[in-house]
């Protein structure tokens, strides 16, 4: 059983090097981070080790850590860009130029009224490059330009792959026999 | 007011931006506890690794300052020694040039001040000198005066001897051996009362016994040569 300490302690014990308290950390984020994780990664193993790799960064470079903002921002943050420089590595995602789609918000309306589980599992089915691109926008909340820099593509590349995530995220849930109308 | 205007078109632009992220707020998946375990092992390693690190720059550091240090002392060694050295050396060259046998025994303070006036010890320190240079230089003009004496009757000897020529000296030394002391006994005598100042009627020449010649010849030859060597040096320096 892990000891709970408040975040501060807990945040200069990990900035000594402490062993409990990197183990108090991990337990108190490595759920949402793994969900993080699950999100960008379809294989369970891979998002392991992009937990693991995560929260190896978090551990080396918490001494950087102000303290200014929260810590679990400044965590997620890490295992995202952990994640994504993954995808870029393996060459994984692919994205395609701009197409004039007509892009609505008809899908995540309906994708919204789904359990988190249900959510994911639909998100894994797109392909990466959709994946990568929603996810950073949709769920993280991260602009056009701040995935542009971070996934090295032009802005007009990222609304691109936006909206072909919606398109493909359409027939996903046509498949899967849930009706837009349905939840409307 | 500007602000919500912003934030309308914000929105307006970018609709869906961040629109699931409350859906995964509570969604915590459990991850299996092997994670932690391997993190746990990486992060000892990587302790192990830092350790290891930190070892190998403190031994860095140390080879560094040794080397340093070790630098130093020798810079520093080098530096003494030399000095160290060449002192020896003169302290060596010292020993050697002041033997016992190069070193005059000083005469003693008592005997020295004895021969000293008591009028010049009680003059001022410039009248001092000038006494002691006069008393120099007469003793001194009187030294050349007897030396100039002792020489005009060595001269007046020579002349009145037959001079034999330089071959049959070398022969008769060939043949017969030298007799040296009846031969040297006459001149050794003059010059010796000359230095001693003895009177000529001390002496008895005549009761000496007669040197032969040839003999005298060969004693008085190379005092002719002496007598000019002397004179020259004795002019060279007083010019």
């Amino acid at each position: 059983m892990v000891k709970v300490y408040p975040e501060q302690e807990i945040i200069k014990g990990c900035q000594a090097g402490e062993r409990k308290h990197q183990h108090a950390l991990y337990e108190r984020y490595h759920r949402k981070m793994y969900g993080v994780c699950l999100r960008y990664m379809t294989d369970p193993d891979l998002s392991q080790d992009m937990l693991q790799e995560g929260f190896f960064k978090v551990f080396k470079y918490i001494k950087s850590f102000k303290g200014t903002g929260s810590l679990e921002g400044w965590i997620r943050r890490i295992v995202v860009h952990t994640c994504v420089e993954h995808l870029r590595r393996g060459k994984k995602v692919s994205f395609s130029g701009l197409e004039n789609l007509n892009a609505t918000t008809t899908e995540l309306d309906a994708i919204s009224l789904l359990s988190h589980q249900e959510i994911l599992n639909v998100i894994q089915k797109l392909p990466p490059g959709y994946r990568t691109d929603f996810n950073l926008y949709v769920v993280e909340g991260y602009t056009h330009p701040e995935i542009s820099k971070l996934l090295n593509i032009s802005v007009g590349t990222s609304k691109s792959q936006l909206a072909k995530s919606k398109q493909h995220l359409r027939r996903l849930l046509a498949n899967s026999n849930i009706r837009m109308s349905q939840h409307a | 007011m500007l602000n919500v205007n912003m934030q309308y078109q914000e929105q307006h632009q970018e609709p869906d931006r961040g629109k699931l992220a409350t859906h995964f707020e509570w969604f915590e998946p459990e991850p299996p506890k092997e994670v932690w375990e391997q993190l746990d092992m990486r992060l000892d390693s990587e302790d192990k690794w830092k350790g290891r690190k930190r070892f190998i720059y403190a031994m860095a550091a140390s080879l560094v300052l040794l080397a340093a240090l070790s630098f130093i002392f020798f810079q520093v060694e080098e530096g003494t020694q030399a000095p160290v050295q060449e002192f020896a050396e003169l302290t060596e060259s010292i020993e050697h040039s002041f033997t016992p046998e190069t070193i005059a025994a000083p005469k003693p303070e008592k005997a020295v001040l004895a021969e000293v006036p008591d009028e010049v010890k009680e003059a001022p320190t410039t009248q001092v000198e000038n006494a002691v240079v006069a008393v120099v230089q007469k003793e001194e003009e009187e030294a050349f005066e007897q030396v100039d004496e002792l020489i005009a009757s060595i001269e007046e000897i020579v002349e009145a001897e037959e001079i034999i020529p330089a071959e049959k000296i070398s022969r008769e030394l060939s043949e017969e051996p030298l007799m040296l002391s009846p031969i040297t006994e006459t001149p050794v005598v003059r010059v010796a009362d000359k230095l001693t100042h003895r009177q000529p009627e001390e002496v008895d020449i005549k009761a000496t016994p007669k040197k032969p010649k040839k003999e005298l010849r060969i004693k008085l030859g190379p005092l002719q040569i002496t007598h000019k060597n002397y004179r020259q040096k004795t002019n060279t320096s007083r010019s």
